[in-house]
């Protein structure tokens, strides 16, 4: 868990490194801002975890471990088909409704858990399966990020806001996609991932840069 | 965007660079993490370097929530100089401008100069000026407003709401006397000025195709404020001064001066719409007074118009009372505790009137009265006198109607030019009131009349007949010995035929000039033939088709002595105390005329059934029977359940449905 230490430097993150998915992935957007990339099904969120046990983006507890006064695992996300549900194990509302138990997410949904941490779910297109959460209320985890991606089966990336990641001043959309195991990249546009072309497809290890015309971005693996 | 490092690049020891942020005018900004994971934004100089170190280092020990701190300067390897700052992870109000192109809300407005003015008021304490105060120099880090890039060139550039700095404060927010090269701390009010007008206006104030052209217009040109809220004009005017000495010196003092323009502004308007038409002769703005004292007059004269306007109805209340009473009094010889009794009565239906007729002022209003006393007595002569500082904030207030009169004139002009505009757009353009009541007029289709009408009179048979088997069933008090007895029904029957003629009378007349204006004289008299039309067939149905008679008619008198038996040469009751044709007529007539029946069934009226409809009518009945000679039982009786079955059985629209059904009638 050393993405934000010089630790980055370590073997998982060296490209043309195994390719295997992880649980979560870094998407380092120059220009845009930090985006965490989740790949499996069930995303806990919680307070902070445990000092020592993990750093900054999970703990021992939690997937995303926010800096809010949270219980350990206060509520789950859950990726149903196309569907997601939040679960609920400690107060929570959902548009302002209190959740007992368990609750279909639909797009602009606003997750309040406790009393302040505010959390936004976004599908922001019915092409992808993928959805997004904005932390509104800034709590944020011990690692800065500005936004999270439940990716499920691709990632859009691009300047309008039917992308999952919104990048303003890009010429085109990179679509980052799953293909078994691994996480691949294409676009239309002219781009290279760790200096081989990459507009067709190319698999993304850990540490890999991509870049284009106008764009730069790094994959790194958080676990 | 190209940047010159890529992720991960270590140029800076102990730092390692995550990504690039931006390029700004002095070079290009990365998000670095250092090495125990501590969040910087590391800003590489590249261009105008020595004049942006300068600035740096003289910004290296300020601390303050509302600028974006400086923790260092640091040289490369490659003798490259870096500035290590505070990584702040909001939005910029460039951003923020751009998402509201037409200016945004005055809540936000208020936000960011708040921060703004805190932080530019450190600086200006501690003898700096930041010269380049742009939208993309100002962040919002949750909830805290940032000021970034406090150090600057001398350069002027092109640019606006880009990072692209080089000048002494970009050229759209740049004072005029900046060009002179001689300026201070009011450089910055100037651009505080103009960013404020921007995130009101959505545009700034001085634009151009070149540089020069709008440097010019800086130098030159005055800002058209007829863009802005009026009452904010003379505000945002004085810290757009050409001159630097006529310029609100302290951006504390335009922070506090926008705060009292924006509250004048509030206080005036918030007066609620209704009591705006009574207020209107006081609040109306006098030709040469001020936002502020109008804002004043409203408030001093408020509390006294309450307790004055509630004093002549009371009066007129308590007198009418007092009349009834001993009219009543007089004709009963009663004794103390009948007296009691009826002076609780009406005091009880007293209230009701008033609730009825003042609604909540008279509790709110009233209450208050009582629990705080009445206003100072001082208060009725100590309008006209001054103090010192009344004087001085007169003075005060003067001096600042000079500066906006004639911003005033134009805005009078400009105000009726959009009044006729907006008369013009009423009249092509159907036009709905907020609140939709009986008085609304209204185009109804015949058919929709029609059909109501008919709905509404199959209700009426329906309430008619449960109230009145309810009655039989349910009371065995005064009003069953009284109307009827035994196992003699007719009286009951005439109850309720009469009830139903009533009711339909009632619905069919209201029906018929629903959504149509009349004065109330007009309808006053349509409704006094009504109650003519149906005094005189119950009293048919009576006598020609029941022929029943009302039984123990001298004791549904209750003994009561009214002051007319006779009109002219006919009396009002028969020998056997049976009401007589004239008495009937009068009765129903006089029903009809005093309450307002039209409201009662209008399918616009506030409540579809109102308790306190039924208690007026009610003692609109009795008031009735104590001048005019009517049995009081019955009186009473068919009071409340004519008023009931009307409340019941008329069509009724709920508030939120009232503008479609407008809508679809048109």
């Amino acid at each position: 868990m050393g993405f934000f230490t010089s630790a980055s430097n370590d073997q998982r993150q060296v490209p043309g490194a195994n390719s295997v998915a992880g649980a979560s992935y870094l998407l380092w957007i120059d220009g845009v801002g930090t985006y965490l990339i989740y790949l499996q099904e069930t995303l806990r969120i919680g307070g902070p975890g445990e000092p020592g046990t993990v750093g900054g983006l999970g703990s021992a507890w939690a997937d995303l471990s926010l800096l809010a006064n949270l219980s350990r695992h206060h509520a789950s996300i859950t990726r149903s088909g196309e569907s997601y549900y939040l679960e609920a194990k400690a107060p929570v509302f959902c548009n302002r409704r209190p959740v007992n138990d368990r609750v279909l997410l639909t797009d602009q949904a606003e997750l309040k858990l406790n009393t302040e941490t505010v959390i936004t779910f976004r599908q922001p297109t019915v092409l992808s399966a993928s959805a997004c959460l904005e932390l509104t209320s800034f709590h944020q985890p011990q690692q800065r990020l500005d936004g999270i991606v439940l990716m499920a089966d691709s990632c859009l990336l691009g300047a309008s806001g039917e992308n999952h990641v919104i990048c303003h001043k890009w010429p085109g959309t990179v679509i980052l996609y799953r293909q078994g195991d691994q996480v691949l990249c294409r676009s239309k546009l002219e781009i290279f991932a760790n200096q081989e072309p990459a507009s067709k497809g190319a698999v993304l290890t850990p540490g890999s840069l991509v870049s284009g015309p106008e764009l730069r971005f790094r994959w790194e693996v958080v676990s | 965007m190209k940047f010159t490092f890529a992720p991960e690049s270590k140029p800076l020891e102990g730092f390692t660079i995550k990504r690039a942020i931006d390029r700004g005018g002095f070079g290009e900004v990365y998000y670095a993490l250092s090495d125990s994971g501590k969040e910087v934004a590391l800003k590489l100089l590249q261009q105008n370097m020595d004049i942006e170190l300068r600035g740096v280092t003289q910004c290296l020990n300020l601390k303050h929530p509302n600028l974006v701190t400086i923790f260092d300067v640091k040289t490369d390897r490659d003798g490259d100089h870096w500035v290590v700052m505070e990584y702040v992870s909001g939005q910029g109000l460039d951003k923020a401008l751009h998402q509201c192109p037409n200016g945004m809300p005055m809540e936000q407005v208020r936000y960011w100069l708040s921060g703004i003015s805190e932080g530019l008021a450190y600086l200006h304490s501690r003898g700096l000026v930041h010269r380049d105060l742009k939208p993309s120099n100002v962040f919002r880090d949750g909830d805290i407003i940032k000021i970034g890039d406090v150090g600057l060139s001398k350069f002027i550039t092109h640019s606006r709401r880009s990072a692209n700095t080089q000048s002494v404060g970009t050229v759209y927010y740049m004072a005029p006397e900046v060009a002179r090269g001689r300026y201070g701390k009011e450089v910055d009010v100037y651009a505080v000025g103009v960013m404020v007008y921007e995130m009101i206006t959505g545009v700034v104030p001085f634009d151009g195709e070149s540089t020069a052209e709008i440097l010019m217009k800086h130098l030159s040109q005055k800002p058209d404020l007829n863009r802005l809220p009026v009452h904010l004009r003379a505000v945002i005017g004085r810290a757009l001064e050409k001159d630097p000495q006529k310029r609100i010196p302290d951006i504390k003092v335009f922070k506090q001066e926008f705060e009292r323009a924006l509250f004048q502004r509030e206080t005036v308007t918030e007066i609620p719409d209704a009591a705006f038409e009574t207020f209107a002769a006081v609040a109306a703005p006098l030709p040469h007074s001020s936002g502020n004292r109008q804002t004043s007059r409203v408030a001093n004269n408020q509390s006294h118009w309450e307790y004055t306007t509630l004093l002549g109805p009371a009066v007129i209340l308590i007198l009418l009372l007092i009349g009834l009473l001993g009219a009543t009094m007089a004709s009963l010889g009663a004794g103390f505790p009948l007296f009691l009794a009826l002076i609780l009565m009406m005091l009880f239906c007293g209230a009701i009137v008033m609730t009825g007729a003042f609604g909540r002022l008279f509790f709110t209003k009233g209450i208050a009265a009582i629990v705080k006393g009445p206003p100072p007595i001082s208060d009725f002569w100590d309008k006209g006198r001054e103090t010192r500082d009344n004087l001085t904030e007169k003075e005060y207030r003067e001096e600042k109607l000079e500066e906006t009169r004639i911003l005033r004139e134009q805005e009078q002009k400009k105000a009726e030019g959009h009044r006729h505009r907006v008369g013009e757009q009423h009249r092509r353009k159907p036009y709905y009131q907020r609140s939709l009541t009986p008085r609304t007029p209204r185009s109804i289709s015949h058919q929709s009349r029609i059909y109501d009408l008919s709905v509404s009179m199959v209700k009426a048979v329906i309430c008619t007949l449960v109230i009145v088997f309810g009655i039989m069933c349910f009371t065995n008090g005064a009003i069953s010995q009284g109307f009827w007895s035994g196992t003699d029904l007719t009286p009951a029957a005439l109850l309720t035929y009469g009830t139903l003629v009533a009711a339909w009378s009632i619905l069919l007349v209201s029906k018929l000039t629903e959504g149509k204006s009349f004065d109330n004289s007009t309808r006053r008299l349509i409704w006094l033939a009504t109650g003519v039309f149906v005094g005189a067939l119950i009293y048919l149905i009576q006598m020609d088709v029941l022929l029943a008679s009302v039984p123990t008619s001298r004791d549904m008198h209750l003994g009561l002595r009214p002051l007319f038996n006779v009109i002219g040469p006919y009396s009002l009751i028969l020998g056997d105390g049976q009401p007589s044709l004239i008495g009937y007529t009068v009765f129903f007539g006089m029903l009809s005329c005093f309450r307002r029946w039209w409201w009662h069934a209008d399918s616009f009226r506030p409540r579809k059934f109102k308790v306190t409809s039924v208690l007026i009518t009610v003692f609109v009945a009795y008031v009735i029977t104590a001048v005019w000679a009517f049995p009081v039982v019955a009186a009473l009786s068919w009071a409340a359940i004519i008023s009931s079955v009307v409340q019941l059985s008329a069509s009724w629209i709920p508030d939120e449905q009232r503008v479609v059904e407008l809508k679809e009638a048109r």
